[in-house]
């Protein structure tokens, strides 16, 4: 999970299509410049374009199964989908 | 190594639905024009990666399929679902999600949503975040 605020503005972030060492290769619309999780770097770093050498914060997440997540989360929302 | 892993499962995942298949897994177009490099997608668009590859080290041939910018598309300001709702899923079921707390608000995000998908933009009370896979 990622911030996608960077210097006042918003950005609406998606796969660029590419992928790069089977790490997904992410874009922003506003700028299209490429964001890429570097290893060793927490966040995404803009490797090319507008915001070139800027990061995205990274917030905390947890991956794991609903029926462990909800004991601890019990008022937790879920994605609903199809939208 | 963790990151690496969840890639690679979501990669899989795509190639299981021929969206990257080895077909579809070409050797890359470059162009080097005026000392900056482009990688051309399969859109016939042109990502200028000069920067990428001065400052970062990346190898132009190593970027992978190039489906474009459309072929992946993100959820954008997702409905979710509260305890009660239809679709919420019951307390024993055992989908892996991703869950995340932000701004006092506890969300989870399925997993075999977010493959299809791989990001969600959302926003958490007034902090705009994305949600990746």
């Amino acid at each position: 999970v990622y911030s996608r605020e960077i210097e006042g503005n918003i950005l609406n972030l998606s796969a660029s299509g590419w992928t790069y060492n089977n790490t997904f290769v992410l874009f922003d619309f506003e700028t299209e410049s490429m964001w890429y999780h570097l290893s060793n770097t927490d966040g995404l770093t803009c490797i090319s374009g507008e915001y070139a050498d800027k990061k995205l914060e990274e917030f905390n997440s947890t991956q794991t199964r609903w029926i462990n997540w909800i004991v601890n989360n019990p008022n937790s929302k879920y994605l609903k989908y199809p939208q | 190594m963790h990151k690496l892993l969840t890639a690679l499962s979501i990669i899989l995942f795509l190639q299981s639905c021929e969206l990257l298949s080895p077909e579809t897994n070409q050797p890359v177009d470059i162009v080097r024009e005026n000392g900056n490099i482009f990688i051309v997608d399969r859109t016939n668009k042109e990502w200028d990666v000069t920067h990428a590859v001065n400052v970062y080290g990346f190898k132009p041939e190593s970027f992978q399929y190039g489906l474009g910018p459309r072929a992946i598309q993100p959820i954008n300001n997702p409905q979710m679902l509260s305890s009660g709702q239809s679709g919420y899923p019951g307390s024993n079921n055992t989908n892996q999600i991703i869950g995340t707390t932000l701004k006092n608000d506890t969300r989870a995000y399925p997993l075999n949503v977010l493959s299809q998908h791989e990001m969600v933009n959302e926003k958490f009370g007034t902090a705009y975040v994305g949600v990746a896979y």
